[in-house]
Parts: structure tokens; C-alpha cells; sequence
């Protein structure tokens, strides 16, 4: 399989439960290595590289993992600060600029478990944005969450790809949010790779009302249409 | 009443020092616990099959010394440990020399209780770890250690009361102690009104200790 994702794109990866992609994320995030062939994230093969060197290409890369993954004994701010931490860096301006760019400025001194599903996920986002990455890996990023969040989550993504410039991936097993921000998508069943579609529906998947979504989804469009006139 | 109020009024002051040996001995085993049992359980969580410094050497050699220490009936153990204590302290009698082999067994303690804790922290906040490019150590301080504080605390107070219990027998080497203090003055010499009060003094301790561990992990947990 030969898969390009140009600066800047958002790229979607479905596929089914197991069908692999995890194992892409993983070989993105430079977590693993592939048996076969190679893997380039941001100019560089990961497999080149050792220790110290590996963990530095780690370092331009933001992971928004399924389940978050924040560590829940450490504040909202405290959590978007670690990846710096890590890094040896401090950034309190740009910690404070991410915190009301997620709209979590007035809870920055909650903890996780104080927050709902959706900020949350928001601090993981804004946590994987803290060290501006080139790349931001999202997987299975709104699964989680009703579809109003969802909403507000891709627009942050989409922002995060406008503002500041991140080529962004997203795993996810749900069509309607690859077709709201991503202009490709790799179909995976199985373990392969299938094929690479063209996004050419509507990107208005998640505007409107509640009901005028649920209307787009369920009803053929050319009925409504027939229904309004 | 009035036995117990003679009780202190006669035997205050040995109470007293019998207090401070038992303090000694037990500071000296969390001391222990702290400086070594936290990074060889910590150790034995990285070394392990599928952890991220996967060795099975190093992981063998430390499990095998924290099974075997830990299965060692305690009173045995002393008197295994009789040529070694003789050798670093030049006797075997005294607080100081009994604390000796209690601090190998409350390093096992602790290593074990703290293994199983690291081991109940959610694979995720491993992987972000990787993922954000954390070295061991960062991996271990800056997620491990956070996201498990209140369970070390909790655990190193559940082994501190572990330890007042071992220091009771070290009575028999000479250590001193509470327990020592009630059996020799209290039991083998008929006052058992003695043996009683220092009993209800050790237990008083022993859920201060708790009564602590238990508050101070509760503030750390934010879960």
C-alpha cells in the first residue's frame, strides 16, 4: 500500500473495528515499526532513529486519543502543559491562548473528572495542540459524544488546520464526520488498505438544527425537496 | 481505673523509651520502604514482560528477592541475617542492629505493594506517554507517580502498620519496642494490667498512622 498525506490536509482513515486502523496510527505516531516497507512522518523515518533522537520526532507529533487519556490527578491546565514539560519548555501565554481557543478558560483549574465527555475531549485536543505540532493524529476523536459536541469538535479541528496550520489525521469508524472535514479518506477492511475516496459530498454533514440533521441523514434529499415545494 | 492510672505513674518513663525504640525502628523500615522498595517495585513494573524497559533478567532477579523476603517467616529471617547484621554493625543486639534486617523485609513490602499499584494505572497513560515523547524517567515522575500517588500513600501506610507488627518481634534481638515492653514486663511478670495499656497504646498508634495515610491519600486524589 502507498499512502501520501500532503501539509495541511485533513485525511480521514476508516474502516471497521480491527480492520487496522490503529496499526496506522501507530506507525504514524512513530509508536511502532512496519514489518514491511517504510514509514516518512514530517520529512523523517522514524525506524532510523533511536532514544533520545525518536522521542524528538515524537515531540512534533499530537496524539488525541480514544479514551483522552488525561491524567486525571493534574488541572485542565496542567494537563495541556505537559507535553511542554516533557519537552523542558514552558509556555504560559500559549497554554492560556489554547485554553480559550477550546473554550475551557474558566475551568482551566478543574480536574478531568470534573468535566463532562466533551471538555474532556477538548483538553486532550488542545493538549495535542500545545506543542504545535505538524502533525495532529486524532483517533476516533467525537465517538464518544452526542452529535452537538461532535459539531463543536470538528470546528476546532478545522480551526487548528486554518490557525495553525496542522496536517491533521482522523481515525474514525463514522462516514458523517469524515465527510464534514476531510477532503480524502483510506477505506481499510480487514488489515488493508482498500482505497483512498475523494470527499465530494456536502461538508454540511453537522449544520443546522438537530432535526435538520437527522432529516439529512434519514430522508432522501430529493424527497425533502419534493416535501418543501 | 486506678490500676491503669499506677500503671503509667510506675512505668512512664520505660513506656516512654519503649515508645521511642518502636518509633525508631518503624521511621527506619519507612525510611527503608521509600528509598528502596519504591524504585525496585517500580523497577520490576518497567522490566516486566511487555513493560517498557522489557528485561528478564533484571526483572527475575528483582521479583525472586521480593518473593523469597517476603515469604521468609520474619523471626527466621533475623536469624538468617545474624552474620550480615554481625558484619555491617559488629553485634546483632540494639534498635539499631534489629532495624536491619526489618529494612530488607520492609523494602520487599512496599516494592511488591507498589508493583501492583503501578500496575492498575490504565495502559493509556503509557501510551500518551510514548506518544508525547517521554523518556523512562519523565514516564515514570511526570504520569506513573502522578496518576498513582494517593495508592502509594494509601499503600505505604498499610505497610507502616505492617512494620509496627515485625518491630514486636524484634524484641527477641534485642531491639526494644512496645511490643518487647509488653511481653517481658507485662505477661512474663504477671502484670497484666501493664501488658493491656501498652497494647491500647500500640493500637492507638496504629490508627493514628492510619487514620493519617488515610486522610493525606484522600487529598491527593483527584480522580
Amino acid at each position: 500500500m502507498s499512502l501520501t498525506i500532503p501539509r495541511g490536509e485533513i485525511f480521514g482513515v476508516l474502516g471497521e473495528s480491527g480492520a487496522g486502523k490503529s496499526t496506522l496510527l501507530e506507525l504514524m505516531g512513530c509508536l511502532d515499526h512496519p514489518t514491511e516497507g517504510t514509514v516518512v512522518v514530517d520529512g523523517v523515518d522514524p525506524a532510523t532513529l533511536r532514544g533520545r533522537h525518536l522521542n524528538r520526532l515524537r515531540h512534533r507529533i499530537g496524539t488525541v486519543f480514544q479514551g483522552f487519556n488525561l491524567l486525571s490527578n493534574l488541572t485542565v491546565r496542567k494537563n495541556i502543559e505537559l507535553p511542554l514539560r516533557v519537552q523542558h519548555r514552558r509556555d504560559p501565554e500559549h497554554v492560556s491562548s489554547l485554553l480559550s481557543f477550546v473554550g475551557l478558560e474558566h475551568k482551566a483549574d478543574r480536574f478531568p473528572a470534573q468535566l463532562s465527555g466533551g471538555e474532556r475531549q477538548r483538553v486532550a485536543i488542545a493538549r495535542a495542540l500545545v506543542i504545535r505540532p505538524a502533525v495532529l493524529l486524532c483517533d476516533e476523536p467525537t465517538s464518544a459524544l452526542d452529535t452537538r459536541t461532535t459539531a463543536d469538535i470538528l470546528r476546532l479541528l478545522e480551526r487548528a488546520r486554518d490557525e495553525l496550520g496542522a496536517t491533521i489525521v482522523v481515525v474514525t469508524h463514522e462516514l458523517e464526520v469524515v465527510r464534514a472535514i476531510c477532503s480524502r479518506a483510506a477505506v481499510f477492511e480487514r488489515g488493508n488498505l482498500r482505497e483512498i475516496l475523494e470527499v465530494t459530498a456536502g461538508h454540511d454533514a453537522f449544520e443546522g438544527s438537530y432535526l435538520e440533521h437527522a432529516r439529512r441523514t434519514l430522508q432522501d434529499p430529493a424527497l425533502v425537496r419534493r416535501e418543501a415545494s | 481505673m486506678n490500676a491503669i492510672r499506677d500503671v503509667f505513674v510506675e512505668n512512664g518513663d520505660k513506656i516512654a523509651e519503649a515508645l521511642l525504640e518502636t518509633g525508631y525502628m518503624v521511621i527506619v523500615a519507612i525510611i527503608a520502604a521509600v528509598l528502596v522498595g519504591l524504585p525496585l517495585g517500580t523497577l520490576i513494573y518497567l522490566t516486566r514482560t511487555g513493560g517498557p524497559l522489557e528485561n528478564r533478567l533484571v526483572w527475575g532477579l528483582a521479583d525472586l528477592y521480593v518473593t523469597i523476603v517476603r515469604s521468609f517467616p520474619f523471626l527466621l529471617f533475623v536469624v538468617f541475617m545474624i552474620p550480615v547484621t554481625r558484619l555491617v554493625f559488629g553485634t546483632t543486639f540494639g534498635t539499631t542492629a534489629a532495624s536491619f534486617p526489618l529494612a530488607f523485609v520492609a523494602v520487599a513490602i512496599y516494592a511488591r505493594l507498589v508493583e501492583q499499584i503501578l500496575l492498575e494505572i490504565p495502559p493509556g497513560i503509557l501510551t500518551s506517554a510514548r506518544a508525547m515523547g517521554a523518556s523512562v524517567w519523565q514516564t515514570v515522575t511526570r504520569f506513573l507517580y502522578v496518576e498513582s500517588r494517593s495508592g502509594l500513600v494509601y499503600a505505604l501506610t498499610s505497610a507502616t502498620i505492617s512494620f509496627v507488627s515485625y518491630s514486636t518481634v524484634l524484641g527477641v534481638v534485642g531491639g526494644g519496642g512496645v511490643g518487647d515492653f509488653a511481653l517481658r514486663y507485662g505477661y512474663q511478670e504477671y502484670q497484666f494490667a501493664l501488658m493491656y495499656v501498652t497494647i491500647v497504646l500500640i493500637i492507638a498508634c496504629v490508627l493514628v498512622v492510619q487514620a493519617t495515610g488515610h486522610l493525606v491519600s484522600r487529598a491527593l486524589d483527584r480522580r
